[in-house]
């Protein structure tokens, strides 16, 4: 057993991941107020959670050390109050010498004598702020302790989910209009990838010869600050101008704003550290850890667009409205799955999902994603007119891919999708089909006897004057009423009955240049289907889906909430009417987000195995385009 | 202790029939019946509303939705949450929790007496929970409780946000109240009814129960039986009309 202190953060994070990979059990020593939820994802995506255990505690609490030291063989001492939590001082002495003297004697008294202890280069500063000065002071008790100790101390860390210096230039990066730099830039560092720090502690936990040795990490090379930025520039292919600001006038800013503000922008002791250079060796490491540190620009791309070791079903999601952060949701809820990319062509949408702390690569572009980062599986919520392009990136590169319903804005791009994907995973977004009582409906479909009518309706009272939005245009939506409200009830008639004959259809038009309302007339052969929508159909504030099936032996009707059997004589049901609510249908979905359905539709996607894969949505898609065809022509057509 | 959660389809219902229940879990969709109850009522709001943002902001866009929102406010209920915006940029613009509270705070203002408890919208929690957010509850609840009103929090994944509050380390201290589906069909009690049933019983925090009708499934004194029998005594019975 490995206890690893301090492992809620940052290098942290990275080290439970490896650990659990190489199958090590561990203990992680979390303060009481830190969020572990990120460590239970991280062994639940490598399938370890067996494996690792999260004990609270605090480095100034000699105690809680003790009772995490039972049956462990090493430790990884992290736990730090870094430089960004120093404004307290007398807390950052109490945990960062404090803490390694507490912890040196819970080691004696445990017997635990093997011991990695991740430093700082800081320490090597000839002036000190209280980081860099306390830290050097552990290092010393850690030395002079009678325990098997070795000392790690990197250059600035960087990676994925860091939220120092890398994450703060990515940030003025992306958004600002000019890149402040600090001085004249051309100090130099060697910034060292969090991954490579972990495999460090890994192979130092490994080697015995490490023992009582302290190493230097660094990066492969040394590079300006003003490179540095440049390559994150580079990979961001963002080109922006540097602004240098003087050293003195930056001191003396933070030193006034470190008075007012708990989190300044940078803290005295980063500035310190950045004003004197130091240059490290990892030669060391290199020949007794068998370190080798990657290059910047590979660094960087890791950095910015991260990859994972473990076996999860990698999820990217284009369009993030309103429904691309509901999947986004799911997705996140998802045993197996990971969302690992986004994509929109509006670089603002980003922010939404940033806003619910979703920080995922963002692209504005669908090749430059998939050729970035490793997806396996695509939802994509965009207007149906864009969806045949993305399913030709997603079928060249072996994707799956589900689109929002309707398929597709035209009938032609429907086949053509479907002629893509003949033999791969794909889904359209009908998720009634899902929903408790529509699903069950078909189980039901017998007990009505032979059908004889079919009324379906989809009801909203949402447009009553000119809207703008691609909801409202032909060309991007592809129709009005009956494809952004209808097509779900539409699924529904395909899910029960099939594809129909005929179909004879009246299109309404007031408010916009797509209908408002329609009848269509589906011929089933011994029955007909009628269906009426209308988004300009006052109260209905929500979204109002009914289908009445009559049949010879009595009548069904259905909607979100219940089903109402209405039986002629006692079979099955009860003479008389017999209402079934959702409430007494069993549903499988684990978790509920957002509406009955969703949940299922996507778990179903991910898992290959979805209700309505591109050919059963080309189908639909021949029943919404017969609507269209029946409404120009004013006549009956086939379907 | 029995509250009323008013629910209806209608454009115009007729709050006045309902507008004397004791207590109210009300949201401002329900504007109208705020002003039509008598003084006796108490209403523990919904907050925020996120349907009706939803809706204003199809049908009137942003600054229709926002002036919906200030319209009825006082200058000084105006001025105050202008400042409480600015004391809370720049994170106002970038994070959803933030936000959330700021709109809670907008809410609450429209209520004539300040409530005693006021809930996190179940859809607000369980997107938290998705997004794994913990910051959108926490400051909620600290908001709310330096108010000092209680806060709760509505959830339809009962397990995994005790599972979650726990990781997050959001204590009873700080989410004292959690309202959840509790009834004797097991509907919504996610992941199901038997895992709710022994966390109902077992948890240090208030549990309130609401679709224990499961939308007139089952009757109310049935459904009441239900609930205490697993120890919750509070409950929420949605009226439709």
């Amino acid at each position: 057993m490995i206890l690893i202190t301090g492992a809620s953060g940052f290098i942290g994070a990275q080290l439970v991941a490896d650990l659990l990979a190489n199958n090590h059990k561990i203990r992680c020593f979390v303060r009481s107020s830190s969020n572990v939820s990120h460590l239970k994802r991280i062994a639940k995506d490598y399938g370890k959670e067996g494996l690792m255990e999260i004990v609270r505690g605090d480095m100034t609490d000699e105690h809680s050390i003790v009772r995490s030291l039972q049956e462990v063989q090493a430790v990884v001492h992290l736990a730090a109050a870094t430089s960004e939590q120093v404004h307290d001082k007398k807390h950052a002495w109490d945990v960062n010498v404090g803490g390694a003297k507490r912890l040196v004697d819970s080691c004696k008294k445990g017997k635990v004598k093997r011991l990695i202890v991740v430093s700082s280069e800081s320490c090597k500063r000839k002036v000190r702020g209280v980081y860099a000065e306390t830290k050097a002071r552990a290092d010393e008790i850690f030395m002079k302790s009678s325990l098997e100790v070795t000392i790690i101390r990197p250059t600035l860390v960087y990676g994925f989910g860091g939220r120092g210096l890398f994450a703060k230039m990515k940030e003025y990066i992306e958004t600002l209009p000019i890149v402040p730099i600090i001085g004249d830039g051309n100090v130099r560092l060697s910034p060292t990838h969090v991954e490579d720090v972990s495999f460090a502690i890994l192979q130092a936990l490994k080697k015995n010869k490490s023992i009582g040795k302290d190493y230097d990490l660094t990066g492969a090379e040394y590079l300006t600050f003003n490179r540095f930025v440049e390559e994150i520039m580079s990979a961001l292919t963002i080109k922006k101008k540097l602004f240098h600001i003087p050293f003195n006038i930056t001191f003396f800013m933070m030193k006034m704003l470190s008075l007012v503000l708990k989190n300044p922008p940078i803290t005295i002791d980063n500035l310190l550290g950045y004003k004197q250079e130091i240059i490290s060796h990892s030669n060391l490491a290199k020949r007794d850890l068998g370190y080798k540190p990657i290059g910047i620009r590979e660094g960087i791309k890791k950095t910015i667009f991260p990859t994972t070791n473990a076996k999860v079903k990698k999820v990217a999601i284009i369009g993030l409205g309103k429904m691309g952060l509901l999947h986004a949701s799911i997705i996140n809820s998802i045993k197996g799955a990971k969302l690992v990319a986004v994509m929109d062509k509006n670089k603002k949408q980003n922010e939404q999902l940033k806003s619910w702390n979703i920080d995922v690569p963002f692209f504005t572009d669908l090749d430059i994603m998939c050729g970035a980062m490793d997806i396996q599986h695509i939802i994509a919520c965009t207007p149906p007119s864009v969806n045949r392009s993305i399913a030709e990136v997603c079928a060249k590169r072996n994707i799956s891919l589900f689109v929002e319903k309707p398929m597709a804005a035209s009938l032609k791009d429907a086949e053509y999708m479907q002629k893509l994907f003949k033999n791969k995973v794909s889904a359209v977004g009908y998720m009634l089909l899902y929903a408790p009582t529509f699903a069950k409906v078909k189980d039901l479909l017998n007990v009505v006897g032979k059908i004889e009518e079919v009324r379906a309706e989809a009801l909203l009272s949402r447009v009553f004057k000119k809207h703008k939005g691609w909801h409202y245009t032909k060309q991007s939506a592809g129709g009005g009423a009956v494809i952004t409200i209808a097509s779900h009830v539409l699924s529904l008639l395909y899910y029960y009955f099939g594809l129909p004959k005929t179909v004879t259809a009246k299109t309404f038009y007031k408010y916009c240049e797509v209908e408002d309302a329609a009848e269509a007339s589906f011929n089933y052969g011994g029955f007909r289907a009628n269906l009426f929508t209308s988004w300009s159909k006052k109260g209905y504030p929500l979204l109002h889906e009914r289908i009445i099936i009559k049949g010879s032996k009595g009548e069904m009707t259905v909607d979100d909430s219940s089903i109402t059997l209405d039986m002629k004589k006692e079979e099955a049901y009860l003479k008389g009417a017999t209402r079934i609510h959702k409430s007494e249908i069993v549903d499988s979905s684990d978790i509920y987000i957002g509406r009955d359905g969703y949940y299922l539709q996507d778990k179903s996607f991910i898992g290959g195995r979805s209700k309505t894969t591109f050919k059963e949505g080309l189908d639909i898609q021949n029943m919404i385009n017969a609507i269209y065809v029946s409404a120009s022509k004013k006549k009956e057509v086939l379907i | 202790m029995i509250s009323y959660l008013i629910k209806s389809k209608k454009e115009n219902p007729p709050y006045e029939l309902i507008a004397d229940q004791k207590i109210i879990i009300a949201s401002l969709t329900n504007e109208d019946l705020i002003k039509k109850s008598s003084d006796k009522v108490q209403f523990h709001p919904i907050v925020p509303n996120v349907e009706e943002y939803i809706r204003d902001l199809d049908r009137f866009g942003l600054l229709g939705m926002a002036r919906k929102r200030l319209r009825g406010l006082s200058i000084f209920n105006l001025i105050s949450i202008s400042i409480l915006i600015l004391r809370n940029m720049p994170d106002f613009l970038t994070s959803m929790a933030t936000r959330i509270k700021i709109m809670a705070e907008l809410e609450l203002l429209k209520y004539k007496r300040k409530p005693k408890r006021v809930y996190l919208h179940p859809q607000m929690t369980d997107m938290a929970l998705a997004f794994d957010y913990p910051d959108m509850i926490k400051q909620f609840c600290s908001h709310v409780q330096g108010k000092s009103i209680q806060p709760a929090i509505m959830t339809n994944n009962l397990a995994e946000i005790l599972k979650r509050l726990d990781d997050w380390a959001l204590s009873e201290k700080i989410v004292p109240v959690i309202a959840c589906p509790i009834n004797n069909l097991g509907w919504m009690m996610k992941p199901n009814k038997k895992k709710v049933e022994r966390l109902v019983r077992n948890s240090k925090r208030t549990i309130v129960g609401f679709n224990i009708t499961c939308d007139g499934t089952i009757s109310e004194q049935e459904a009441i039986r239900y609930a205490e029998k697993q120890g919750v005594n509070e409950l929420i019975i949605t009226k439709s009309i």
